[in-house]
């Protein structure tokens, strides 16, 4: 059954109340997971006396996904032993390749990880004898990583004196370890060549050590390792990444293979000598190719032993003794001293950071050597408490609240985190009043008079256009000219917002700065990147402020947008996809979207600069450059004017690049102008190795990773996010910077670099080939936050 | 080679064979092949007081009894393959036959790992490499 069918069999109000639940696929077999366990554990306890005990497990509802959740668990039968783990062992390699299910891994999620820890007895059942509530026990195979296990007896060995917990913890890796050598035969005096260096192939190392070998050698394909080998008495170490035929020199009577992968067969066989024994030890994950029996085994008298773990079971086999005598004798060498665990623990985790943890080792992090859970970092609430097999399952279905150690499991699914959320509308103190000069009083001339007015920090205190009538509409009671060498002459007018065509910004703002004035400047920063850089370089001479109007960085999902990627909710970034659409009627091209000012500019590619990249797609650009940080380093592209327009356009009216991140990711945009019926529709999508954010409404996020109040696995909503009138937030904060001698936010380089990565498309669609963004060789990769 | 030149070195592997496998009374010793191969090692098994069981010819030893001695004689990859993937747990597999350069795809976690097989190579000890 899975939760799909079960939807689909219930009918009336339970039914309406699954849809109600809205729950989303992702969370399905977390809940289909939870309510048949639980459902069997309660009836498990039910049958045990009604005792049923609450927990904290790791789990992995799917691939690449570790969670952490509320475990339920019945007493023990009559064999079992309920244990309060304290530490439970990671073994990296195991758990990498299944939770990455990695080639030649055949599973069934969820799986509940771990198979070796460290904890306290807290119920035995009637015919359990050795152990008692209160001792200290290492146990195998049913210790999961959770808080609490159910194991059996059998698999549960009281610690010797001087046994630590976290050497006990990996007590099952021992056993693995030590019945691979049991298999091979090992007789004192033999040489051993142990190939990987993780946590068992060490323990083997130790044993063979232990058992008297002539010589151990440690072989990895990596010089990190050797310290740690160094670190438990091991030498020799054999790094054949760098000396290939150092392993042929061996001449190893026992090999022992642990690394799990198939092209090692080979190393194996070359690590031996003549008539010497093989042993997988480490899973084989995959099959092996091209075998050449002849040349591998028959020819050198080689021999390959199979030695997985569960071939050794309760009873003693042909092979070897049982499970428990195996165990006991670890536990006696662990008592000796003769094998060091401590130096292999890389890795003390709280159980809370699995999730990150996991996406550390999936990464591949081969730092990570030996590792433990502490399942001492929880509350006593979280890690054991006696419940009743009769109370309600709570936690099942309920919404909106984040895992909680003394509140019970992680919810199904969350509303915005508070960080996310959190002053997103936030203006700037009050510091003064910074005064401003508009120059050009059309229809975003306009909105910019609105916007300075808006602001609490600014005033409007003169206006200039050609158009008279335009300049003191706007002007209201402040003065008005049609001289840009008059307003730029007041000594009231602290800085200017340059309105105008896009082929006067360069010339006006560097009038402006010359001035002493600093600038706001409407994007475009120019129609050129000369003409960028001939600006930016004369506000810096001048020492005045200047910065390019993306606003847009100000929307509230914008905001929130970066502060998810800044956290690293995505992980790495792999893909970006950015689509605009907009429908621009042919009018549009002769008075704009406002009629306020009749000019065909517009359509006119020099004046311009451009199309719908230009007029529109700019404000994109520079919002993922925001959220990403980073800036575009090469693009193809092209671009094409495709739709009849009375005023002649020249400038282009679709759009589509493919663009490289400085940081690695590859970026797909495109736009267009005459999408009818979708105006100013902007999908934006970024795809990390850890999560998704989508812009698009309603904006949303999913992360594999999880923090105090983001539970990995889930999607999370942006809610209701504050309305912010983004031009009079721009605003009062470019002033607020300049009345604290601060840099603004979106500076005269983030307008540069906008203009130069839209350069590259016009380009690339030019010449039909890749071009390189031409990015000032300091600034690749970062973009600023000055706020 | 004459026919007893071959003969004689079919009984020289078939002896290594048997030296190498370990052989205990209480074995169940099985063999996949037929021809002069397989003749030797019944013969050397005989002189052990062993008698050998006759696997079918695809090399399905499924039958066999845990811990049986498997003595493979023919070299095909296509009959080791089956043997490997129907070797009961803890099976010792002895690989006489020559593959003649034929290869094999496997997957021995599936086969040798989980269930414990040990894989024996038994070089012909008149070969000159």
């Amino acid at each position: 059954m899975n939760f799909d069918d079960l939807k689909v069999r219930l009918r009336g109000p339970l039914r309406r109340g699954m849809e109600l639940a809205r729950i989303p696929p992702s969370v399905r077999p977390h809940l289909q997971d939870r309510l048949v366990r639980g459902t069997l554990s309660r009836a498990t306890a039910l049958r045990r006396g009604g005792r049923l005990w609450l927990g904290t497990e790791v789990y992995w509802p799917r691939a690449g996904v570790a969670d952490v959740g509320l475990l339920e668990m019945p007493g023990p039968a009559a064999d079992e032993v309920l244990v309060r783990t304290e530490l439970s062992a990671i073994s990296p390699g195991t758990e990498r390749a299944f939770l990455n299910l990695l080639p030649g891994v055949v599973t069934k999620f969820p799986i509940r990880p771990g198979y070796s820890g460290v904890g306290t007895v807290v119920r035995v059942g009637r015919r359990v004898r050795h152990v008692a509530p209160g001792d200290t026990v290492a146990a195998t195979e049913a210790l999961h990583h959770a808080s609490l296990a159910l194991v059996p007896g059998t698999r549960v060995f009281p610690l010797p004196a001087g046994v630590g917990p976290e050497e006990a913890a990996f007590l099952h890796l021992g056993v693995i370890a030590q019945q691979g050598l049991r298999k091979a035969r090992l007789v004192a005096g033999e040489r051993v060549a142990v190939i990987g260096a993780g946590p068992i192939g060490l323990l083997a190392a130790q044993l063979a050590r232990s058992w008297n070998a002539a010589s151990v050698a440690v072989v990895a394909a990596s010089s990190a390792k050797r310290r740690l080998a160094q670190s438990v008495g091991l030498e020799p170490f054999v790094d054949v990444s760098r000396d290939a035929t150092a392993a042929g020199r061996l001449g190893a009577d026992v090999v022992i293979e642990v690394t799990g992968n198939p092209d090692a067969l080979e190393l194996a066989a070359a690590c031996a000598a003549p008539g010497g024994r093989i042993v997988l030890l480490g899973s084989t994950r995959g099959v092996n190719r091209g075998l050449d029996l002849d040349a591998l085994l028959r020819s050198r008298e080689l021999s390959l032993i199979g030695a997985h773990i569960s071939t050794v079971t309760d009873e003693p086999s042909p092979l070897g003794p049982a499970y428990g005598d195996e165990a006991r004798e670890v536990l006696e060498r662990l008592a000796r001293g003769e094998l060091r665990i401590a130096p292999m623990i890389t890795d003390r985790v709280d159980p809370r950071h699995a999730a990150s943890f996991y996406r550390r080792l999936c990464r591949g992090d081969r730092d990570v050597v030996g590792a433990v859970f502490t399942w001492g970092s929880l509350g006593d609430r979280a890690r054991c408490r006696p419940s009743s097999a009769l109370t309600p399952p709570r936690d099942l279905l309920r919404k909106g609240r984040a895992y909680d150690q003394d509140e019970g499991p992680p919810s199904l699914a969350g509303p915005a985190p508070e960080w996310l959320v959190r002053d997103l509308d936030a203006l700037p103190p009050a510091r003064g009043t910074l005064r401003f000069g508009l120059i050009g009083c059309g229809g975003m001339g306009a909105r910019h008079a609105a916007a300075i007015r808006s602001a609490p920090n600014t005033e409007l205190v003169a206006t200039m256009d050609p158009d008279a009538a335009l300049a003191r509409e706007l002007a209201g009671d402040a003065f008005s000219t049609t001289s840009l060498e008059e307003l730029l002459a007041r000594r009231d007018v602290d800085a200017v917002l340059v309105a105008t065509p896009n082929h006067l910004h360069e010339s006006i703002g560097i009038a402006a700065a010359r001035a002493g004035k600093h600038v706001v400047m409407e994007k475009p920063i120019a129609c050129t990147l000369a003409g960028a850089d001939e600006l930016v370089a004369t506000c810096r001479r001048a020492d005045v402020a200047l910065s390019v109007g993306y606003s847009f960085r100000y929307a509230p999902d914008i905001r929130a947008a970066r502060r998810i990627v800044e956290r690293g909710l995505l992980g790495r970034i792999l893909s970006v996809q950015l689509t605009c659409y907009f429908d621009k009627s042919p009018a549009y091209f002769g008075s704009g979207r406002t009629n306020r000012t009749h000019s065909d500019w517009r359509a006119a590619r020099e004046k311009s600069g451009g199309g719908v990249l230009v007029m529109n797609m700019s404000h994109q650009l520079d919002q993922l450059r925001y959220i990403l940080g980073e800036d575009v380093t090469r693009v193809v592209s092209a671009v094409a004017a495709v739709v009849d327009s009375p005023y002649g356009v020249d400038v282009e009216d679709l759009v589509s690049a493919s663009c490289e991140f400085a940081g690695g990711a590859t970026g797909t945009i495109s736009g267009t102008c005459f999408a009818r019926g979708l105006d100013n529709q902007i999908d934006i999508r970024v795809l990390g190795d850890a999560g998704t954010l989508v812009l698009d409404p309603p904006a949303r996020f999913f992360t594999l990773l999880g923090e105090a109040d983001v539970v990995p696995g889930r999607w999370y909503g942006f809610g209701r996010l504050p309305k912010v009138d983004i031009h009079a937030a721009y605003l009062a904060w470019f002033a607020d910077a300049v009345l604290c001698g601060r840099k603004p936010e979106i500076g005269g380089e983030d307008g540069r670099a906008v203009q130069a990565w839209m350069d590259a498309i016009y380009e690339s669609a030019r010449v039909g080939r890749p071009v390189a963004v031409a990015l000032p060789p300091d600034s690749v990769g970062a973009v600023a936050e000055g706020r | 080679m004459s026919a007893a030149g071959s003969e004689a070195g079919a009984n020289a592997l078939a002896r290594r064979a048997v030296a190498r496998a370990r052989v205990r009374d209480t074995d169940a010793v099985v063999s996949v092949g037929e021809g002069a191969l397989s003749t030797a090692l019944a013969a050397a098994l005989a002189e052990r007081g062993l008698r050998v069981a006759s696997a079918p010819a695809t090399g399905d030893v499924a039958d066999a009894p845990r811990g049986a001695v498997v003595f493979e004689t023919t070299g095909d990859p296509a009959v080791v393959r089956r043997l490997l993937e129907s070797a009961p747990l803890f099976t010792r597999i002895l690989l006489l036959g020559a593959g003649n350069g034929r290869r094999l795809d496997v997957d021995l976690y599936r086969t040798v790992h989980q269930r414990g097989l040990e894989v024996i190579g038994v070089a012909d000890p008149e070969a000159t490499t």
